[in-house]
């Protein structure tokens, strides 16, 4: 079974700032939560979202790839999804896959705040 | 699902498990492997390493290897020593060529949501070999002093 609620969507001055409640995201049912909540906001046009992953310890490829779907749906509605408080241990990760040549990664979720307001003030 | 699943804990350390192409064996399996690398006081790198291999090899051969059919199972064995943690697992699918695997990290394929588990599984192992067309994987991780 899933786990309930492990991804909580909050709005901080127009940005969506995603934060995860699972150390892990290496189950099937955890990442298809995990999708279908970022697929969901990607539905929308124009998002500036922040993608915490304070707390997460362990993900599987599955996660990666189901990341990558959403990146490209996101740019494809004209949305802007940003990384935060990445584990060093999974950055290798990402690192590793080239996920960081595919995302904007800050390593404080608000420093990502401040770039998203850094844009809209400019 | 098979019936009766064979289990044998050998006297060499190795121990096997023939496991159910179910999703929720990997984790029940992957917590007595982990458990054994407690045991012998390996560090959380490794244990990060030998977990995150474990977990693609064995969800490939159920998703991949044998297309998640119920009536086809994975044979797990594997040895936790002060040395070294050594895996092999072999599905009953119909193989693949580890070579013909596109590479994640090129440009073309950066946006396929697909293909990084195999690769992982190189980049955190110390030893990955593929043997019977593709239906079985041997992993090694040498214990860093």
């Amino acid at each position: 079974m899933p786990e309930e609620g492990i991804v909580f969507v909050s709005d901080v001055g127009g940005v969506k700032l995603v934060r995860l409640r699972a150390g892990n995201l290496t189950r099937e049912a955890d990442v298809e939560v995990f999708g279908m909540a970022l697929e969901a906001l990607a539905e929308e046009p124009d998002q500036k979202v922040v993608l915490s992953f304070l707390g997460v310890e362990h993900l599987a490829s599955l996660a990666i790839g189901r990341l990558v779907r959403v990146q490209r749906l996101m740019e494809a509605g004209g949305s802007e999804m940003v990384l935060a408080d990445i584990d060093p241990r999974i950055f290798e990760v990402f690192a590793l896959t080239a996920l960081d040549k595919m995302f904007h990664v800050f390593e404080r979720e608000g420093d990502a705040l401040a770039y998203f307001k850094g844009k809209a003030e400019a | 699902m098979p019936e009766n699943l064979p289990q044998n804990d050998r006297d060499d350390g190795w121990v096997e498990r023939v496991l159910p192409t179910e999703l929720q064996a990997i984790r029940e399996s992957e917590g007595d492997i982990l458990r054994r690398l407690d045991e012998l006081c390996y560090d959380e790198d490794q244990r990060f390493a030998v977990r995150l291999a474990f977990e693609e090899a064995l969800l490939n051969a159920m998703k991949h290897g044998n297309k998640m059919n119920p009536d086809l199972s994975v044979s797990l064995a594997y040895r936790v020593t002060d040395e070294a943690v050594e895996i092999h697992i072999t599905d009953q699918g119909r193989g693949f060529n580890p070579n013909g695997v596109p590479d994640p990290t090129a440009d073309e394929n950066l946006q396929r949501p697909c293909g990084r588990g195999v690769m992982l599984m190189y980049s955190y192992m110390d030893e990955v070999t593929y043997a019977e067309g593709g239906k079985q994987v041997r992993m090694v991780k040498y214990r860093k002093r």
